[in-house]
């Protein structure tokens, strides 16, 4: 009786591990900015993930503090919101499920230009830029891709924000 | 009086906190012997760590990759170990050299205190020096003097041809000594039957003691950062990221700092070794003197002292001293390994120091000195050892968290 017990504890057990690994999995999968990596490679990221979960209304990170982390959001919603010099804040984006915010804080220490602000109870996986600074050294493969995502998406927002220069610098000498 | 939910919380984390630092205090006080075991294990594997890294293909299964690790890891202790022994003198040598000592101790010592001369006749020096040294040069005689097993052992390998004939002299001579101080014989006898039983529950105590240091290490250098995550989650959100960025600091300090006394212990090790070598020294000593003098340069000030002693020690009890360079003459050994000990310091600070440790750590010589007095005071030896490292972990936690801590605008 107590061995039957026991076997299903710790059947238990090891299958709510494999099951919460797999979950993570799925996760990280579902997410563009690790889409090009392959799963051995999702697996040595999971590794230096840390999960933290932020109550409502709760900062993740306020405007002008160093940003040392990328944030991957798995369940809740996130606010982006910009302090306006006549101290009223400006919401620039809300975030869900499977986004992700921060990211330039895993190129360098530069103050974040924005804050994020829990909108619901969230559950959110950082990474940390000092954990893919070592990734290179461990495993180049795997923080050259990650690198590689990185600089397609801030060459794509330049490309997108000088089109909303040119249209206003248009309006303008139209007008 | 009723308290809300953040009140309660706030009142129960402080409880938490204060209750965490009392069973912290009380851990380590009563867990004294372990900590130095444990620190040792966890600095192993803190320099061992990059050399994991470099073994890391991910086309190799987990289960093979640390079999080959502990295959490679326990190969490498053993053959470590097997180098090293063959370096200590054996049985027979280590009669020899007790030997040796106690004969060179007492010429040197009646030379010195002018023995031979009536009390009246001898200089104002050697009286000074007697009166100062005699009791210390009689310990050590009593420390360094056989007992009669080793006696019969000695007698036994110099009947096979192990021991020269030139040693069996001094050995002789020690008894003649021995015998004309009966009274020492019989304390001697005492502390020899009392120091066996002692010795034997030491042993058994420091084993006991120290097989956690392997534990640790291979703990610490297999873990996947599980367990500082553990630790990072318990760390409230608003401190999340400052936490992870001092912890970064701290542990590239630390790294940097162990591993650049490793190499900077080595290269002092190294030259010294050179030096001895070509002042006369015999390989094996000149060997263990570098060793000892090299381990012993983790040390600031300390190690340089005792590797002065070491070496002039050997040079006092020397013998059939052949220098390599043409100069050098058998007399001038004890000048000869004083000059070596000085050119090796100075190579460290000039060169070696600066090169390798850089100025990542720099602690005033004060604070160098108490942490080193302080350490010994409350932990020993391995205070001694360990108040660097420690100084070093304290100075950048402080600097790294106030500027992180005016960075994130919490102070």
């Amino acid at each position: 009786m107590n061995i039957k017990a026991n076997k299903i504890l710790w059947e238990d057990i090891f299958k709510k591990l494999k099951s919460e690994k797999r979950t993570k999995m799925d996760f990280l999968r579902s997410i563009p900015f690790f889409q090009r990596l392959k799963s051995h490679q999702l697996e040595e990221v999971s590794n230096v993930l840390h999960e933290r979960i932020y109550e409502p209304g709760e900062y993740i990170f306020e405007a002008q503090q160093p940003g040392a982390s990328l944030f991957l959001i798995q369940e809740g919603t996130v606010s982006i919101e910009a302090p306006l010099e006549d101290e009223k804040i400006v919401q620039l984006a809300l975030l869900k499920d499977r986004s992700f915010f921060g990211e330039l804080a895993l190129l360098d220490e530069t103050p974040r230009s924005a804050s994020a602000k829990a909108v619901v109870r969230t559950r959110v996986w950082a990474l940390f830029r000092n954990d893919l600074q070592k990734l290179c050294h461990s495993r180049p493969d795997i923080a050259c891709e990650i690198y590689k995502i990185l600089a397609n998406m801030v060459g794509e927002r330049l490309k997108s924000t000088n089109k909303l220069l040119n249209g206003q610098e248009a309006v303008k000498a139209a007008s | 009086m009723t308290f809300n939910r953040q009140q309660r919380a706030l009142i129960f984390k402080g409880f938490a906190f204060l209750c965490s630092i009392g069973l912290l205090i009380f851990l380590v006080i009563a867990l004294k012997k372990l900590i130095f075991p444990m620190i040792v294990g966890a600095l192993l594997a803190y320099l061992c760590r990059p050399l994991l890294n470099l073994f890391r293909y991910h086309w190799l299964p987990e289960g093979i990759r640390l079999f080959i690790l502990m295959v490679s890891f326990v190969g490498f202790l053993f053959v470590a170990t097997w180098v090293v022994r063959s370096n200590l003198p054996n049985e027979a040598e280590l009669l020899e050299l007790s030997t040796r000592i106690q004969y060179k101790l007492n010429e040197k010592s009646a030379q010195y205190f002018e023995i031979s001369k009536p009390k009246n006749e001898k200089s104002f020096i050697s009286k000074v020096l007697e009166e100062q040294f005699a009791p210390f040069v009689q310990d050590l005689n009593h420390f360094v003097s056989l007992n009669e097993a080793q006696e019969k052992q000695f007698l036994g390998y110099y009947q096979r041809g192990l021991i020269l004939e030139k040693y069996y002299q001094y050995f002789l001579k020690n008894k003649d000594y021995k015998e004309s101080d009966s009274k020492r014989e019989v304390s001697s006898t005492l502390v020899d039957g009392n120091k066996k039983a002692f010795q034997l529950s030491r042993i058994m105590g420091v084993f006991e003691v120290w097989i956690i240091t392997p534990l640790v290490f291979l703990f610490m250098l297999f873990d996947k950062g599980n367990f500082s995550r553990y630790w990072v989650r318990l760390i409230p959100n608003r401190y999340f990221e400052l936490t992870l960025t001092v912890f970064e600091q701290v542990n590239l300090a630390i790294g940097k700092y162990l591993r650049g006394t490793l190499l900077e212990c080595l290269c002092v090790g190294l030259s010294m070794f050179l030096g001895l070598f070509l002042i006369g020294i015999d390989l094996q000593a000149a060997f263990l003197i570098a060793m000892i003098a090299g381990l012993a340069n983790a040390i600031p000030f300390l190690g340089t002292a005792v590797g002065l002693v070491v070496g002039v020690a050997y040079a006092m009890i020397a013998e059939d001293v052949s220098p390599i360079l043409p100069f050098l003459k058998q007399d001038d050994l004890l000048i000869a390994v004083i000059a070596v000990m000085t050119i090796v310091h100075f190579l460290d600070n000039a060169v070696f120091q600066p090169m390798i440790v850089g100025h990542a750590v720099n602690l005033h010589p004060v604070i160098v000195i108490l942490g080193i007095l302080g350490g010994s005071l409350m932990f020993g030896f391995s205070g001694v050892l360990l108040a660097i490292p420690t100084i070093v972990v304290v100075k950048v936690f402080i600097e790294t968290l106030s500027k992180g801590l005016k960075d994130y605008q919490i102070i």
